[in-house]
């Protein structure tokens, strides 16, 4: 089975990558969050809730609604080396005008068992997000609303397969493997961490249907994170996809401001977005942003609009 | 905690003594009056202890209020009271050690979850942030055990390290 591809970006949501890093004791960078809402001793809750609208001057209507509700349970025994994690998403279509329960999929994200071997070494068994990807997965990861590029310039997501990973404070390996078209697929991560503020990983993709080598860092200083991204895809249908990203975003206490240029060429054709987006976190829980991305696609050219907000429980 | 483990000891002989003594009282004319009398020393024997238990705890916790008492006639508060307080504050402690208004000044930025566990016990909460500039929050929050009232403390993380710290108001 080929790893999905209809996703806008694949990167480990913030969230989810502490969740994770607690369940398995083998945080990639250090951290150490769990779940929100205890429901016993071993079990818990968490997800969150997405609501968003954008416009276009290109004919475009008004969508938006509600984009994404998302649910997860982790079962994470304190003494066991054992965890688990089963997460649900509903999505709506995004038409504005038709919105209602014929518009919405529902879909398995993160279903995962895990073991802890060590406080380092931790091994996966199930639907697992891929390591690709500086742009976060969930919204709530993400710095700005829309993704880098027209479609997925990732060429990987969610897929059924198993992992092995190996974490310190100051660099990360992982290796996924799963099934595709009756032939292997693998991904391969190499993560460093050991300057303060800063994260830079490489992951190499090989798949039937595609090589992918993404590279990403970003880095902290002050108040202004900047990162910067390159992804380069060779698909077997001889079609090639290569994207670059650069980012600053700026903190000024609960508000922040975010700058972000992206090229994007598949296959010849030429994507270039320049978005800027001013956001504000109301509390730890709530956090709203606008956008406005001005797009070259093609011959064409665009202004895009979004507004966004998002309760995480 | 050895209290507790008296009392355990003593419930779990205690039910050991009925299940032992269950099946026989079926077959009530096949006891034999010695092990009936053996049986009722047993428990009379562990009752005494529960109530040494109970005694050493009631002393311990006396000596502590006494010694807490104010020692001017006027401000003399009644003996109950002050016993009262001693077992709050005792149960607060076993219950929300993080209620310790001394701990929190030990908390600084820079510290990891690790070292912030180690002074205030678990957090209540540990959340996700939706802040960009927050990784993760801990919450701790009670009530207090003498007057009901609801308290909070929060601290933050980024990159595995405190960069803020609301104490609660105790």
């Amino acid at each position: 089975m080929q790893r999905k591809t209809n996703k806008q970006t694949n990167n480990i949501m913030k969230m989810k990558k502490e969740l994770l890093a607690s369940l398995t004791s083998a945080a990639l960078f250090g951290s150490v969050a769990n779940a929100e809402i205890p429901l016993t001793d071993d079990l818990s809750a968490y997800g969150y809730i997405d609501m968003a609208y954008t416009d276009a001057d290109d004919g475009e209507n008004l969508e938006g609604g509600a984009a994404e509700f998302e649910l997860g349970f982790a079962f994470n025994p304190v003494d066991s080396k054992w965890s688990a994690v089963a997460e649900l998403s509903f999505r709506g279509t995004g038409d504005f005008s038709t919105a209602g329960s014929e518009d919405v999929t529902t879909d398995w994200e993160t279903f995962t068992i895990s073991y802890a071997a060590s406080d380092e070494l931790s091994f996966t068994l199930g639907n697992i997000l891929s390591y690709q990807g500086f742009e976060t997965y969930d919204a709530t990861g993400l710095f700005q609303f829309s993704y880098l590029g027209r479609g997925p310039v990732y060429s990987a997501a969610y897929a059924y397969g198993a992992s092995a990973d190996y974490a310190t404070d100051d660099y990360a390996l992982g290796l996924w493997i799963g099934e595709a078209d009756d032939s292997l697929s693998y991904e391969f991560l190499a993560a460093y961490t050991g300057i303060e503020g800063l994260t830079a990983k490489f992951i190499y993709a090989d798949d039937p249907g595609y090589e992918t080598a993404n590279l990403w860092a970003s880095y902290d200083v002050n108040a202004f994170t900047f990162a910067i991204e390159y992804v380069q895809t060779d698909f077997t249908d001889e079609s090639e996809l290569e994207a670059y990203m650069a980012l600053v975003y700026y903190s000024l206490g609960d508000a922040g401001i975010t700058l972000r240029f992206s090229d994007v060429d598949y296959d010849g054709t030429d994507y270039e977005k320049f978005t800027i987006s001013p956001s504000y976190s109301f509390s730890d829980n709530v956090f709203g942003l606008l956008e406005v991305s001005f797009v070259e696609d093609g011959e064409e050219s665009a202004t895009e609009l979004a507004a966004e907000l998002i309760y995480s429980f | 905690m050895k209290t507790k483990y008296n009392t355990h000891l003593f419930l779990l002989s205690l039910c050991g003594a009925v299940l032992t003594a269950a099946p026989s009282m079926s077959f009530a004319e096949a006891v034999a009056q010695e092990e009936f009398l053996a049986l009722q020393q047993r428990v009379e024997q562990l009752e005494a202890s529960l109530r040494f238990v109970k005694n050493t705890q009631v002393e311990a916790i006396a000596t502590e209020a006494f010694a807490s008492m104010p020692m001017t006639p006027k401000d003399k508060s009644s003996l109950i009271e002050s016993v009262v307080q001693t077992i709050q504050a005792r149960e607060e402690s076993a219950n929300f050690p993080w209620m310790d208004a001394e701990k929190w000044p030990k908390l600084q930025r820079g510290m990891t979850p690790e070292e912030v566990v180690a002074v205030l016990d678990q957090p209540t909460l540990n959340e996700p942030s939706m802040h960009k500039r927050v990784d993760f929050v801990y919450t701790y929050q009670g009530r207090r055990v003498a007057t009901a009232k609801k308290v909070t403390g929060i601290v933050r993380f980024y990159k595995g390290k405190v960069i803020e710290i609301e104490a609660p108001d105790l």
